[in-house]
């Protein structure tokens, strides 16, 4: 459903992906897959207790075992902590356990057997403590139990605005928007509404569990092949937890088996490298899946509260959010994610008068971490849901009161910010249109009800943030790109390399993809917030420029024309004014010793290459309300717009919800790929965003992981969706003005709003509002049989 | 000096994967995936859970698709094994090339799982409908596609092998 723009001959069309072959066959090589000669195995004990004193570790006895070649604990680094804005987490246990998986010591042996075998002869004394497991009673100022006694002492890395509570002791970031007067608004308002709402702890479950290898070099540098979306980010985690200068660390990340925000932080790389030190031996270390449950991170659970004043005539005129994010015992990527969750409520509606306070709250849980979405799917969840309350209230259409409150171009976010290159109408307008919203919809007999809903929703991408790109011309006319983007089944290697194929008038085979060995490739924010196409997209295009320009200066000499005069594409360097005076790009090329087999070189400014950076700015804020101080600065990088439609049909007697159709319309800018486009779609919908919304759930019991397998924990499969003529991927183009030729992001963007979609279609055939997610079957009945 | 645990003693076998004959030693609790990837080297199996929950490890032994993860190598002797490796010796699969074109695969790591059911399942049903297909691949999980391209390859794929 693209358009066709006919002056691009490689953006914008359905080309296979670079990688489909060799991942077809098997051959494509991923973290897991690595073995080097002499390779020691590594295992990681984790602590049994949610929350205790470590009072001794006694690892003699492992480290005699047979086969055993080291053990450490946190006596062997350094007494270093990291995070993503605030520094709390040891690589290794420090005095205290706060979690069930949380790692304690860690052994490097011959073989993996034996390695498992060592971890039951390491003694380690604990004194329990209570543990802390519900999140509103963490949140309270009379918390029993205190997570992080030391929590003054952490060190804060740049994130602002950093706001702790005095009075809360468990909590570990508050972040606000105050716009405009929200009392005043609720006093004007025809009718204020509030509601309650949760959403779970729910796994990323990338088909391939984290796996790292380390090698020390013999300069005493480190190679760490890594699970890493974020090669930056882990670099500086190594350097300041192993004090280790960040020239002597090389990442390199091969293809990955899915992350979802997963694989940002470090994880298994750290004991690897201080095992390979301590051995002088490589060190593998591959997680088990229940490890990658209760080892790694997770989106964690929320409470919400949402209150929402409006008139009789449609308008909006306050909203005020309250939402609690469950840290997990550590910050993870929380003290980033309580800040940007809350965009959530600033860029769909025009809302006069906002408030909103987002809490992360510690609790004796796994780390929660980066998860599709970033903390937006959460607070959508009862955002939209008492959008629909407020419709229904003033008796007007849901879908009418959507479009008549909808952010247009030139209003103002919830950040004061005016606002531009927005799809959301369009958006809208489809999944409307898809659903047959203005046709009446057969409700269906006896026990099987249908009903149709609808939804909204936003994502942001995150500014400040920068990518690197270098481009070079070889011998033979192709160009190589290199950059730090991670192919994480996205397809960026394909459409970064049709970014310069589009640029060049070159096919797609004549592009060469360097990607994430941090020794060649650049710095790259990361592969995190859908800012790929967007940031690494037009640092490619810079750098393209740079490139054409030395090609032209190059050409220039060999033709005997002026540089401004010449043009490169498809291979030829010709004059504007007269194409028939043209070369080829491997004729500025010339042969050493006249003798072209030696090899052939550019005769003046040595390699025909180029670097480019692409920076995104943030406006400055003022902390005391979150509000931009000039208008036409920027909150984020770019923002996305969602609309998604459902129709379910729902047993009344059982509970049971069986969707029939699901619409996913996503304003991605300019599409570079569709095939591609859809494929997020696809998965970020009906593959991500409905299991949220109706079957995940990580399930504790006084933080212990009660469903770590995928029997108990119930993922989308196959036969659970909706047939493929009723899952409908609408890519909507609103070209961005500061995109790459358009392009913004897509991938958080496609389950935004997904679990408000099906509820509002299950409110549509039963008059019940499910306010907790998942939307289990159980918990329908429940209220069905209880209304 | 500190015991070690009584170690198993390593068995001779000789499994038949992709067609050739591989003999070596194994422990008796090494899994067939652990075989296949570690000591044949033939990593387009992979591992995903270890409990047969998900199915990126699934091979195809005597016809039937099985989670190698929960067979032991050492009872593998005499059975036929077919991995990814194993279906594209004269050219593409059907599936492999249905997969690539209608962009079916996305991380790729349940990929080869996916692929060697649907061709034990395609080998049994000629003529699937997409309910059959969804019931089919429901052992397979795959977190990036919602499976939505996957059974749009699937059944192409089994039009392109009706007409050959």
């Amino acid at each position: 459903m693209t358009h066709e723009h006919s002056e691009f001959t490689v953006i914008g069309r359905p080309l296979p992906r670079k990688d489909a072959m060799e991942k077809a066959t098997g051959k494509a090589l991923y973290p897991t897959g690595f073995q080097l000669p002499g390779m020691l195995h590594a295992k990681i004990l984790r602590s049994p207790h949610a929350h205790a004193e470590i009072l001794g570790i006694d690892t003699s006895k492992a480290e005699k075992y047979p086969g055993v070649e080291a053990v450490i604990t946190y006596k062997d680094i350094p007494d270093k902590r990291y995070g993503y804005g605030l520094n709390d987490q040891p690589m290794l246990a420090r005095g205290k356990v706060r979690y069930i998986g949380e790692p304690v010591a860690a052994v490097a042996a011959r073989d993996l057997d034996t390695a498992e075998e060592a971890l039951e002869l390491i003694e380690v004394k604990y004194k329990v403590l209570p543990g802390m497991f519900d999140l509103e009673d963490a949140f309270r100022s009379d918390t029993p139990v205190i997570i992080h006694e030391d929590y003054e002492k952490y060190e804060l890395q740049f994130f602002p605005p950093a706001k702790m509570d005095a009075k809360r002791p468990n909590v570990a970031n508050h972040f606000i928007i105050r716009k405009g007067d929200v009392e005043k608004g609720f006093k004007e308002a025809d009718y204020v509404l509030e509601g309650k709402f949760k959403t779970p702890r729910q796994q990323h479950v990338p088909m391939e569990p984290h796996a790292a290898m380390a090698r020390i070099e013999n300069d005493g540098s480190v190679t760490v092949w890594a699970s890493s979306q974020q090669p930056s980010l882990l670099t500086n985690q190594i350097s300041t937890l192993l004090e280790i200068p960040p020239s002597k660390i090389r990442v390199v990340v091969p293809y990955l088996g899915g992350g979802f925000g997963n694989k940002t932080q470090l994880k298994a790389e750290g004991v690897c490298i201080a095992l390979a030190r301590k051995t002088g031996k490589p060190v593998k270390c591959s997680f088990t899946r229940e490890e990658v449950n209760c080892g790694t991170t997770s989106r964690g659970g929320t409470v919400s509260r949402v209150k929402i004043g409006v008139m009789k005539d449609g308008h909006i005129v306050a909203m005020e959010n309250e939402i609690l994010y469950a840290s997990g015992a550590y910050s993870g990527d929380g003290f980033v994610y309580s800040t940007r969750g809350p965009f959530e409520a600033a860029g769909t509606y025009k809302i006069p008068n906002l408030k909103l306070d987002s809490y992360l709250v510690y609790v004796n849980e796994p780390v929660s971490g980066a998860f599709r979405g970033f903390g937006n799917p959460e607070l959508n969840w009862g955002i939209e849901i008492m959008i629909s309350q407020a419709a229904d209230k003033i008796g007007m259409d849901r879908a009418k009161f959507r479009r008549m409150n909808l952010l247009k171009e030139g209003d103002e976010s919830g950040f004061g910010e005016i606002m531009h290159s927005l799809g959301t109408d369009v958006c809208f307008d489809k999944t409307v249109k898809e659903l047959k919203w203005n046709e009446p919809l057969a409700k269906g007999k006896d026990k099987w009800k249908r009903g149709r809903g609808i939804a909204l929703g936003n994502k942001y991408s995150i500014a400040p943030s920068a990518s690197y790109a270098t481009v070079k011309l070889h011998v033979d006319g192709a160009i190589e790109v290199r950059v730090s983007a991670i192919e994480i089944g996205q397809g960026s290697n394909t459409i970064l390399a049709q970014f310069a194929a589009e640029y060049f008038g070159l096919t797609l085979d004549r592009i060469k993809m360097v990607v994430s060995d941090t020794a060649v490739t650049p710095f790259d924010f990361g592969t995190v917030s859908s800012r790929i196409t967007y940031h690494v997209g037009n640092a490619i295009i810079k750098a393209c420029e740079g490139l054409k320009k030395q090609i032209c200066e190059l050409a220039a000499r060999k033709m005997n024309v002026k540089a401004d005069d010449l043009d490169v594409k498809g291979g030829k360097v010709f004059s504007k004014h007269d194409p028939s005076k043209k070369i080829d790009t491997q004729d500025l090329f010339s042969p050493t010793l006249g003798m072209g087999h030696i090899g052939k070189y550019a005769e003046i400014g040595g390699e025909l290459i180029s670097s480019a950076t692409f920076f995104s700015k943030m406006g400055k804020m003022d902390p005391a309300t979150n509000q931009l101080l000039n208008k036409h600065d920027k909150s984020c990088s770019f923002w996305m717009e969602i609309a998604n439609g459902a129709i379910v049909d729902v047993d009344i007697e059982t509970g049971e919800v069986r969707l029939r159709k699901f619409i996913n319309a996503c304003d991605v800018g300019q599409c570079i790929n569709p095939l591609l486009v859809e494929g997020q779609l696809d998965g970020g919908g009906v593959g991500m965003g409905l299991g949220l919304g109706m079957w995940e759930e990580m399930i504790f019991k006084d933080g212990k992981i009660m469903n770590s397998n995928f029997v108990d924990y119930k993922l989308p499969r196959a036969a659970d969706l909706p047939a493929v003529d009723d899952t409908v991927s609408i890519i909507v183009e609103t070209p961005h003005r500061e995109g790459p030729y358009g392009a913004k992001g897509i991938g958080e963007a496609t389950m935004i709003c997904t679990p408000a979609a099906v509820a509002d279609a299950i409110h549509d055939a039963t008059g019940v509002w499910m306010t907790e997610l998942p939307m289990t079957s159980e918990k329908l009945y429940k209220l069905l049989h209880d209304k | 000096m500190v015991e070690k645990k009584k170690e198993q003693k390593k068995i001779c076998i000789t499994l038949n994967v992709n067609g050739k004959d591989y003999t070596g030693e194994v422990k008796p609790h090494w899994t067939l995936l652990q075989v296949i990837r570690d000591q044949l080297g033939l990593t387009g199996t992979k591992y995903g859970c270890g409990t047969g929950e998900c199915g990126a490890c699934t091979v195809i032994m005597d016809g039937k698709p099985m989670t190698s993860c929960l067979v032991l190598a050492a009872s593998a002797e005499g059975k036929k094994i077919t991995t990814i490796e194993g279906i594209s010796k004269d050219g593409l699969h059907p599936l492999q090339e249905a997969f690539i074109e209608e962009g079916a695969i996305q991380c790729g790591y349940c990929t080869p799982g996916m692929i060697l059911t649907a061709k034990a399942f395609l080998e049994k049903n000629h003529h699937p409908t997409e309910e059959e297909v969804r019931r089919a691949i429901d052992g397979n999980l795959c977190r990036c596609t919602g499976y939505v391209k996957i059974v749009k390859a699937i059944l192409s794929a089994s039009k392109k092998m009706k007409a050959k």
